[in-house]
């Protein structure tokens, strides 16, 4: 019996030790090449025509470039956003913004070797464009912003030619994003073969295939999404990063992730406490980069009328829009957060009407709490238990998920609605928005391009779905559309006069929050990142992503 | 029954003796009447309701109003203290009434039955003991969910098979003494010479188990309420509240220590009443 066991134990033994070698292991020669990024966030996709999450993204924009991408950021509000040349060296606008053509940059090379070139890029917009993609990627949540693209041509090898159904003068804006970054055409030819999207997923992170200065370079780099490793990519067209690796990990904790870089145990972080700020800048080891960054934090109400959720009659959102109260929430970011009042954040140009307050916004505090007690029982939901979905890792925008949405709670019972906080994934919000099965979501939104555009139609706009039905988009978190705020959103987005552009979205947000209350916009938050003050280089774009291609270590 | 309750009450007598000599259980029994009427008298006493907030008061210094100020979500600091206790203790209660209750129920089968019933039971105990417990409740929560009613479970569970261990071995002890076989001989059924005669002999060692269980108990709760297991982390257990603390900023740094001076306290006055009622059955600690 004991020899049994014994042996039993043995075998296990045997089976377990393989397990545990398998990673990369760091030589002492490579370690001051080696940057260890900690990420208050997890990274779940790496295909950029799939993800919409920015744990995603500032993994994918290290892998992938676009055709123009976004100018280095300047602290202080940005203006009208120019862009920069990367894959394309140059474009032209023509027909009133209804045709645009690319010329691409020479001697470019994907990281499997092949080259870029005019069809390339073709075949990377398709796959995003088209339905029924054989190489369709799990979900396609930018499609949208790029649905106006009738047709692509690739008159030679260098040039590519966009023509849009109508025109639009935020094209560029589009194409900076980063579900337009370029995908080899023969990775999606090798996902192509493969018969499910999750397949697909699975195989463009074991073969990463952009042009960007780093990839995966192995599949064991690759652990789960609390963990990836990225190697320079040798060929990169901007000459070969200097730094070799970049280990990304998971790290939800700010206080751990602080203290690893106060330590030089880490070499960047992202996200720290604005009550941290003070001490931080004061450290000559670490430097900290904070700024206006492009986001809303929001409290999304269910509108959808098929479900039964109290948030459907506009009394209750109105209610509710009431008696929430911005100034707790503002005085938990330290000075970093300005509360929000519209959609649109005050650190973009466009939209955000001077001083301007939805009427629900402009009561006293008494006036309102009796208006909303009132309009809760004439809605008849008094003393309904409502259920509010938040994430369970901190956001950019939402430091403190639990706090904040116990804050909510807190207000919102003096009116007679009794709120049950439920925290979840950020990949199962991802998959509970479309299926709209939830009453209240506090959640929020960065801008990846500066465009108001990238604000109302991901957030409070639809598409038609197979039947010809609107429905609303899959990050409409409140599940709201309306035919007229979509013609205006429409409208809005073709004017190529930027004044006028200017006026169209002012009046929208004036119009569109009294009219249907479908949000309640809570702040915009600064944004931080700390680094080892050896490390020099490091650009950040008005998109929030930082890169790493040009950084270095200071001897 | 009538034997046990004079045996009982005799045993009582006997231990208010002892407890006159032994001066850290006179404390342990201190403390713990302390965090008991916390408990039991928290409506009364606490100024605030547990999940009362003022609102816009956050991390309120110490003052009349507040006594140890407001947490980070403008709630009073000592109310919620107080309140914890109740959720502590129930919690705790419950689970290691969990454990001694599988674990005596498997420790007494496997002592009474003994050959294969006592191999496959107390294997499948030395395979649970082999997994840290602190590893399982970890594991059984993950598998069960967050939330506190689950902790119950996790730790209960974990704690069972020490619980089942001591009790197999007191209950082969009495399988063997005269009054079992006896019983065995006038035709008793199994079940009832189980319950009516060998348990009622083993409830002074699972009293004792069961104090001491108590503080592993709080600890294990509120660790993994600190780990973040424990849901909802606006409940006023000492945990979750030391968690809460914890996730704030440096503010939040007296919420941490006076939570943690609570779980410490209660935990101390437990494993000191424990000991004492140890040395007082231990016949070698001291002379009857």
């Amino acid at each position: 019996m004991t020899r049994v066991l014994a042996g039993v134990c043995a075998c296990l033994l045997l089976l377990w030790t393989p397990a545990c070698g398998g990673g990369k292991e760091i030589t002492k020669a490579e370690e001051k090449d080696v940057l260890k990024i900690l990420r208050s966030d997890k990274f779940e996709i790496l295909d950029p025509q799939a993800s919409s999450s920015g744990g995603d993204i500032a993994i994918l924009a290290q892998m992938y470039e676009g055709l123009v991408r976004a100018p280095e950021i300047k602290d202080g509000p940005v203006s009208v956003p120019k862009w920069e040349p990367s894959l394309a060296t140059d474009w032209k606008v023509e027909d009133n913004a209804k045709i645009y053509t690319f010329t691409l940059r020479e001697n470019v090379k994907f990281h499997d070797g092949t080259s870029l070139n005019a069809d390339a890029v073709k075949k990377s917009f398709e796959r995003l464009i088209q339905k029924d993609h054989p190489a369709q990627p799990t979900k396609r949540p930018y499609a949208t912003d790029l649905a106006d693209i009738a047709k692509i041509e690739a008159p030679d090898a260098k040039t590519v030619r966009f023509t849009l159904h109508d025109s639009n003068p935020r094209f560029l804006a589009n194409v900076s994003l980063h579900a337009a970054f370029v995908i080899s055409s023969k990775a999606i030819d090798e996902m192509a073969k493969l018969n499910t999207p999750a397949k697909r997923e699975k195989w463009l992170i074991e073969n990463t295939s952009g042009t960007g200065p780093y990839r995966i370079a192995r599949a064991e780099d690759y652990r789960g999404s609390e963990s990836v490793t990225l190697t320079a990519f040798e060929d990169y067209w901007g000459g070969a990063p200097q730094i070799k690796l970049l280990s990304f990990t998971s790290m939800a904790d700010h206080k751990s992730r602080r203290e690893q870089v106060l330590a030089g145990a880490a070499g960047f972080t992202d996200t720290l406490l604005p009550s941290d700020w003070e001490d931080l800048k004061a450290n000559k080891g670490v430097t900290l980069f904070t700024w206006d960054a492009i986001n809303i934090m929001y409290l999304a109400m269910n509108c959808d009328q098929s479900k039964n959720y109290p948030t459907k009659d506009k009394r209750v959102r109105d209610a509710i829009a009431m008696v929430v109260d911005r100034t707790p929430f503002v005085e938990r970011y330290y000075g970093a957060a300005k509360p929000a009042h519209v959609l649109i954040p005050y650190t973009m140009p466009f939209g955000h009407p001077k001083d301007y307050k939805p009427k629900t916004d402009t009561m006293s505090r008494d006036e309102a709490l009796q208006t909303a007690r009132r309009l809760i029982r004439e809605a008849g939901v008094e003393g309904a238990v409502i259920k509010l979905i938040l994430p369970e890792v901190p956001r950019p925008y939402l430091l403190y998920p639990r706090e904040l949405a116990d804050l909510i709670r807190q207000q919102l019972e003096p009116i007679g609605l009794k709120i049950e906080l439920e925290p979840r994934k950020m990949a199962e919000i991802g998959e509970m928005v479309p299926k709209g099965d939830y009453a209240l979501m506090l959640l929020g939104w960065m801008g990846d391009n500066g465009e108001p555009d990238n604000f109302w139609r991901p957030l409070l706009d639809g598409v038609k779905n197979e039947k010809g039905q609107w429905q609303p988009s899959d990050n409409n978190l409140a599940r709201f559309f309306d035919i007229e705020v979509h013609r205006r959103i429409e409208e809005a987005g073709r004017e190529a006069d930027i004044s006028k552009r200017d006026k169209l979205y002012k009046d929208l947000e004036m119009w569109a929050h009294d009219q249907f209350r479908p949000i309640v916009p809570l702040l915009t938050a600064k944004k931080s990142y700390a680094w080892t003050s050896k490390l020099k280089g490091v650009r950040v774009d008005t998109g929030d992503q930082f890169y790493l291609d040009k950084a270095y270590f200071e001897k | 029954m009538n034997e046990l309750s004079v045996f009982v009450a005799s045993s009582l007598r006997d231990f208010a003796r002892f407890l006159k000599t032994h001066r850290p259980a006179q404390a342990g029994i201190l403390l713990i009447a302390l965090v008991l009427a916390a408990a039991l008298f928290a409506g009364w006493v606490a100024p605030y309701g547990p999940m009362e907030a003022v609102p816009n008061r956050f991390f309120a210094p110490a003052s009349l109003d507040h006594l140890l100020g407001t947490d980070s979500q403008g709630r009073d600091l000592f109310s919620r203290l107080l309140y914890g206790a109740r959720y502590t203790l129930a919690v705790a209660l419950s689970a290691t009434l969990l454990s001694l209750l599988a674990g005596s129920v498997i420790g007494a089968v496997a002592g009474y039955f003994g050959r294969w019933v006592d191999t496959l039971l107390m294997r499948f105990i030395d395979f649970m003991m082999s997994f840290p417990s602190f590893l399982l409740a970890c594991v059984a929560v993950a598998i069960l969910g967050k939330s506190l009613e689950n902790l119950i479970w996790a730790v209960g569970i974990a704690g069972a098979p020490s619980f089942a261990r001591q009790v197999r071995a007191e209950v082969l002890r009495l399988r063997s003494q005269e009054f079992v076989e006896a019983a065995l001989s006038l035709g008793y059924g199994h079940t009832r010479i189980l319950v009516r005669h060998i348990l009622p002999n083993c409830l002074t060692p699972i009293i004792v188990l069961g104090t001491l269980g108590m503080g592993g108990s709080i600890l294990s709760v509120a660790g993994l309420a600190f780990l973040g297991l424990g849901g909802d982390p606006f409940v006023p257990e000492w945990g979750l509240m030391l968690k809460l603390g914890w996730d704030q900023s440096s503010q939040g740094a007296f919420q941490v220590g006076v939570s943690g001076a609570c779980i410490l306290v209660t935990v101390l006055g437990f494993n000191l009443f424990g000991d004492g009622l140890r040395d007082w059955l231990d016949p070698r600690s001291r002379s009857r």
